[in-house]
This record gives structure tokens, C-alpha cells and sequence, in this order.
């Protein structure tokens, strides 16, 4: 008896995938170049986000953009974002985690911008409007939100 | 020098792609026996991803062969050599 057979888990242990993972809807988004092309569309609001935050203007009104374009790119890519690992195979964990991980130093250098943007551009230094205020809590929620799908959009060709 | 895959580890050569051929197995009904998502066997299959203990054991266990048949860290050698030195051994 060789010693490298199998052992005798059961299959039943392995991950069940969620039917997100198999559905059929909004498949023509979900050619490469289309999510590419939303997930630069999402980047592009979010940097005319951060412009008209730094010039005290209402962000809001392409905050909202921003929302849509993101959700439908959560979409395209599957909900791979926010699915539960345990519903995820392995491999789909590791890329989500590896997007995961970019994420977090993406949105980490955001708020070192958005910080250091407001001590040396603020008159009188670190003054914030309340409009301000608001659009850094979108722009916080949007990252937090769509820039893992955002990355995943751009690494993985299929998914 | 082995090829360095997404997790840095060294790479995994596996027979998979023909062994589900020999069975005349889609992708999709090996990934169903197998619990994972039948893309994650096209990744498999052209080395783009190595497996975990657990994926690998379930994989060898499907085909009912030993894991060192199914997965390798040197590359294979062809079935086709590998039966016909066998058979022209004394």
C-alpha cells in the first residue's frame, strides 16, 4: 500500500461555491477589456473625487457615479469581493486575499495623501469644510467598498 | 531555475490535463467531484496555480491514483515514453 494515497476526508469538507459563482447574469460585462474599462472608469471618478475634495467642491455628485460604476463592476466580477471565503474556492481566496492586500495599501496611501494634502494645500492647515468631511467619507466608503473589485478586474482575466 | 507562480512558491507539475482527457472529463465535471470552481482547473492544468495538500489529495483520490502520480516537482515525462520504457524493461 503506497503511503501517498489519498487520506480518507470526505469531499463534503470542501468548499460549496455560492451560485453568484455560476450564474449567467451580466456575463457580456464580464469579457476582460469591459471590466478593465469599468474599473478604470471607477478609478477615473474616484481621482475627479479627490480633485473637486481638494478644491471644496460638492464630490458628492460624482460620489454617486462612482457608487453605480462600482456596484456594477462587484457584479461583473462575481461578488468576488464580498463573498464569504467559505463559498469561495481556494485559489479565489488566494487571488481576493492578494487583492485584498493591495487594497489595503491603496487606501492607506489615499488617506496619507488625503492627510499630508490638508496640512500643506489647507489655508489655514488642516482646515476641513463640512463638504469636506462628507466627501472624505465617501471617498473612504468607495475605496473600502470597490477597490478590491477594481484590482481584481485588472489582475485576474478570468473569473 | 523553476518558473516562480503567484505565491512565490516553486513550481508543481501535474498530469491533470491528460488524465482528464483519458476519462473524457470536461473541466466543469472534475471541478464538480472535486469541489472547486472548473476555472480554477484550467489554472491547474497550465501550471498557473498549485494546489493546496487537501485539492491535490482529492484530485489524486478522483483518478484512484497515488498524489505522485498525479502531481510532481520535476517535470513529467510523456505517458506514452514512460509505458514504453516500462514495457521494454526485462
Amino acid at each position: 500500500m503506497s503511503a501517498a494515497r489519498p487520506t480518507d476526508r470526505s469531499d463534503d469538507v470542501l468548499p460549496t461555491l455560492v451560485p453568484i459563482l455560476r450564474d449567467r447574469w451580466f456575463e457580456p460585462f464580464r469579457v476582460p477589456w469591459r471590466r478593465r474599462a469599468l474599473a478604470t472608469l471607477w478609478a477615473l471618478l474616484v481621482v475627479a473625487m479627490v480633485v473637486m475634495l481638494i478644491n471644496d467642491a460638492r464630490s458628492i455628485d460624482v460620489g454617486m457615479p462612482a457608487l453605480l460604476v462600482g456596484l456594477l463592476l462587484n457584479l461583473t466580477m462575481r461578488n468576488m469581493g464580498d463573498a464569504p471565503p467559505d463559498k469561495l474556492d481556494e485559489r479565489m481566496v488566494a487571488v481576493r486575499n492578494q487583492a485584498f492586500r493591495l487594497a489595503y495599501y491603496g487606501i492607506a496611501l489615499a488617506m496619507v495623501g488625503l492627510i499630508l494634502g490638508a496640512l500643506v494645500f489647507g489655508d489655514p492647515p488642516v482646515n476641513v469644510s463640512e463638504q469636506q468631511l462628507i466627501g472624505i467619507g465617501w471617498l473612504v466608503s468607495l475605496l473600502a467598498m470597490f477597490l478590491p473589485a477594481a484590482i481584481l478586474a485588472w489582475t485576474e482575466e478570468v473569473v | 531555475m523553476p518558473r516562480q507562480k503567484r505565491d512565490e512558491g516553486p513550481e508543481v507539475f501535474n498530469r491533470i490535463a491528460v488524465l482528464r482527457a483519458e476519462r473524457g472529463l470536461s473541466r466543469r465535471d472534475l471541478a464538480d467531484a472535486t469541489g472547486v470552481h472548473y476555472q480554477t482547473i484550467g489554472y491547474l492544468e497550465r501550471g498557473s496555480y498549485n494546489p493546496s495538500l487537501q485539492l491535490a489529495l482529492s484530485l489524486a483520490r478522483f483518478f484512484e491514483l497515488p498524489v505522485e502520480a498525479v502531481f510532481s516537482l520535476d517535470p513529467f515525462q510523456p505517458m506514452s515514453n514512460e509505458l514504453y520504457n516500462q514495457e521494454a524493461r526485462p
